[in-house]
């Protein structure tokens, strides 16, 4: 067992980009009533999957075809994608920021940020006790 | 011997079941080596599930929190007993050692 | 990642808010008030917003994790200024009132105590709101700091 193996690697991954998407959360919901602000939306689920199955980022294709990221090496550059949230009509301070949904997507975020902290301390924990208890 | 049954393996509190009790009390006659081999593997094979199940909630591919927890713990517990089974095995080793012949 | 940077752009949004209740509650207590030093009566007045970067290296972390537009995606907010409201209020007849003009009449503050109370109730709100990211950012940052324990 290495010390950090692919899972620990899929976990840090998930910190620095749930942290980054906490970021942005937190800023549309301070700007819930700013005229003319356009909430915006990071997502990144799709890269980090294709990372953690060894696809490598998506920048590499452009060098070559059939280049696949070293399982590992994409998930350190796992990149996500900043867009405008879809709006409907906009309300007449052309402020497109969907509060409920801010709030459910942050509750949710932390939440797989939270689990994700927690579980990296659980493996530490356990590469602890393994080094501790070997006699 | 005596050492080795003493230690009651736990029993699977969980669906997924912790093959680690069949490897402790049933496992095929072939002496000290052979049972820790088994305990071995089979911590290993619920370490790599833990593993899996960790990565498929990250990446969003299961929405199944506790499933990947249980998974966890089970990893944890497995370990202990295989730490546990090697500790007795390498003390009974070493009495066996002192004897005088 | 700067997890003091979210609570930054949260406390942002709080100043903001709570100046605005300042605002509002100026208005609903000059509702009456057809008399001020400088002639005239009370002008409500309101607050606007802007979005404002608020300082710091994450700009920096979320280039290196994000494509995409959206350096605005880090602002917080600001008040930009307070402005008065111009719009003419009513005017009732009242020939004993003290404030009124020759005709009778006197300039009423343009205080619509409802609107005002609506939006004081959309700025405790958006101060709620505000405050459970504040938790929410401080819970992570504490869940991280687990990761040592």
């Amino acid at each position: 067992m290495t010390l950090f193996d692919h899972t620990m690697q899929v976990l840090n991954s998930t910190l620095d980009l749930r942290g980054a998407r906490h970021r942005v959360i937190v800023s549309n919901i301070a700007n819930e009533e700013t005229p003319g602000y356009r909430a915006t939306d990071f997502n990144f689920l799709d890269s980090l999957q294709a990372a953690q199955r060894g696809q490598g980022p998506v920048t590499l294709a452009v060098t070559q075809g059939k280049h696949f990221g070293i399982r590992g090496e994409g998930l350190q550059r796992v990149v996500g994608k900043l867009s405008d949230v879809p709006a409907g009509d906009l309300p007449l301070d052309a402020n497109s920021v969907n509060i409920e949904l801010e709030m459910a997507k942050m509750s949710d975020n932390a939440g797989a940020y939270n689990g994700a902290a927690t579980i990296m301390a659980i493996r530490f924990r356990q590469l602890m006790g393994a080094i501790r208890d070997a006699r | 011997m005596d050492q080795i049954k003493a230690i009651t393996p736990p029993t699977p509190a969980f669906g997924g079941g912790v093959g680690l009790s069949q490897a402790a009390a049933g496992a095929p006659s072939g002496g000290f080596l052979d049972t820790l081999q088994h305990a071995i593997s089979k911590a290993n094979d619920i370490q790599l599930e833990a593993s899996q199940a960790t990565e498929a909630l990250m990446t969003g591919q299961t929405q199944n929190v506790h499933q990947t927890m249980v998974a966890l713990q089970e990893a944890d517990v497995s370990f202990q007993l295989m730490m546990q089974i090697r500790n007795k095995l390498v003390s009974a080793y070493e009495d066996i050692q002192r004897m005088q012949i | 990642m700067e997890m003091s940077d979210s609570m930054a752009v949260s406390v942002s949004a709080l100043d903001a808010q709570r100046q605005r209740l300042n605002v509002i509650s100026s208005n609903l207590a000059n509702a009456q008030s057809t008399h001020t030093p400088g002639g005239g009566p009370y002008k409500r007045r309101d607050v606007v917003f802007q979005s404002t970067p608020v300082a710091g290296p994450f700009q920096r972390t979320l280039r290196q994790l994000a494509t995409g537009p959206g350096a605005h995606a880090l602002d917080g907010v600001k008040v930009l200024r307070v402005q008065e409201d111009s719009k003419p209020g009513q005017v009732i007849y009242d020939p004993r009132h003290p404030d009124a003009d020759k005709k009778g009449f006197v300039k009423m503050p343009n205080v619509n105590v409802m609107e005002e109370m609506v939006n004081m109730i959309g700025a405790s709100r958006s101060y709620e709101a505000n405050v459970q990211a504040i938790n929410a950012s401080r819970a992570m940052k504490s869940k991280a700091l687990e990761i040592g324990r």
